[in-house]
């Protein structure tokens, strides 16, 4: 009585024709060397992407390196908002990595005010401050 | 810092910006230069931020929205100046409100507005936001959501006053204060006891008597009001100072509201969000620590940050406003 070769597959397949032993290693370093490969691709394929998706951050205006805000802020009732604005960006997005360049240099993170308050006098004035 | 003067400050003013410039200087010898200097200042924030002037950056602008254009050097400070007021008062100076001011009928000059307008209110709507504005600084390209216009009166205004005086100042040397339309900023050394300011709800119409008055030494100081700049629309008192959340103009709480600041562009965003907040401004200016001086359309005044009681200072006696 003669059975059939036992299958060294997992699945099951048939490898009758293949020589045992060293053929098993021999698959196990091909299997090996398309996975570094496959994670290799994987890899390069998000860095790619990363870089891309920066450029055109930089590149193109409205574009934008984080989610956007539900709308316009109008009407906060809280506190002074504690960021200067620098780059906005634009219809579907929100603040925009900006640079210095091209605009003001003195932006300040909040509303500045005076060295020193106005003071009281009963002089005459020598201007006017005024709606117009 | 202070200069000692013998001789009384040179003053001169005329009109600009549909409004009075005036400019005063310690030393009067320095008058002409600064008056050079000012004279630039406004013919160039004229020709780029004029939403009158068919020709000027602001138009061209405008007229692109919804695609993207690059701007020069000097537009796109103003433009920054307005970003940085819309981000810091919460979105309540918006310059994205052009086409709000736009509809309300103030589509011209003010001097050649029609006093009384009978055609019906517009349909308010709320501005477009400003943070819808794609704005690129490195590049300086802009990108206006599309049918937006932009109005960049009122912070580039007091920018204008801020650079004019510093830079005045820093060409003559002696101490400048820049006055536009009553937003004004002050440079270089002041003279003996400071630079004496009066308050007034219109900058063109102190109080003949028991005026108000204080000095400064340094900064800013900017004042908004709701019954200067009216016009009669469908029987309606209607102002220029709009709401960016409804679109019409701001509900008259506050008379007029006087701020002090390091720079005029930021007296001039506090005090008009203050007028766009309302009831709400006490609290806000409370928050941002400026001296504010907020007068109630029934006179009652609160004094915020650190200014003064009122002491009226004797009659004004006509000079530059």
């Amino acid at each position: 009585m003669s059975y059939p070769p036992e299958s060294s597959s997992p699945h099951g397949f048939d490898h009758s024709g293949a020589p045992p032993g060293g053929a098993a290693r021999a698959r196990d370093r091909g299997v090996s060397r398309i996975r570094a490969l496959t994670r290799w691709i994987a890899v390069a394929s998000v860095a790619g992407a990363a870089a891309l998706g920066a450029v055109y951050t930089h590149v193109l205006p409205g574009s934008s390196a984080s989610p956007a805000p539900a709308g316009p802020a109008a009407h906060n009732p809280d506190a002074p908002s504690s960021s200067a604005a620098r780059a906005t960006g634009g219809e579907d997005a929100g603040d925009q990595e900006g640079d210095d360049e091209g605009g003001s240099r003195t932006a300040q993170p909040s509303l500045q005010a005076p060295a020193q308050p106005p003071a009281p006098t009963q002089q005459q004035p020598q201007s006017t401050t005024g709606a117009s | 810092m202070t200069t000692q003067t013998t001789t009384p400050p040179a003053e001169v003013a005329f009109p600009a910006l549909g409004t009075t410039a005036a400019l005063i200087v310690t030393d009067p010898a320095a008058l002409p230069a600064a008056e050079a200097v000012l004279r630039a200042e406004l013919t160039a924030v004229d020709a780029t931020c004029s939403r009158f002037r068919p020709d000027s950056e602001l138009t061209r602008v405008n007229l692109a929205a919804g695609t993207p254009v690059t701007v020069g050097v000097s537009f796109a400070e103003a433009l920054e100046a307005a970003l940085r007021a819309a981000e810091l008062t919460g979105g309540a100076v918006d310059p994205t409100v052009g086409r709000a001011v736009i509809a309300l009928g103030y589509d011209r000059t003010f001097a050649s507005l029609r006093p009384e307008d009978a055609r019906p209110l517009p349909v308010f709507r709320p501005a477009p936001g400003w943070r819808r504005i794609g704005w690129n600084p490195r590049t300086r390209t802009l990108r206006l959501p599309p049918d937006t216009f932009l109005d960049l009166g009122a912070t580039a205004k007091a920018l204008s006053a801020d650079r004019a005086a510093r830079r005045a100042a820093a060409t003559v040397g002696c101490g400048v204060v820049v006055n536009l339309g009553g937003d004004l900023a002050v440079a270089g050394p002041p003279p003996d006891g400071g630079w004496r300011i009066a308050l007034a709800d219109d900058h063109a119409r102190p109080a003949p008597d028991h005026c108000p008055a204080v000095t400064v030494t340094t900064g800013a100081l900017a004042t908004s009001g709701v019954r200067v700049r009216t016009w009669r629309r469908a029987g309606r008192t209607v102002h220029h100072i709009v709401d960016p959340a409804t679109g019409e103009p701001a509900a008259p709480v506050w008379r007029t509201v006087t701020v002090a600041a390091a720079t005029c562009v930021d007296a001039n965003a506090a005090s008009t969000a203050a007028i766009v907040r309302g009831h709400a401004a006490v609290d806000w200016l409370r928050g941002t620590g400026l001296p504010a001086r907020l007068v109630a359309e029934d006179g009652h005044v609160v004094r915020l940050g650190g200014w003064p009681p009122d002491t009226p200072a004797t009659a004004a006696d006509g000079g530059p406003r």
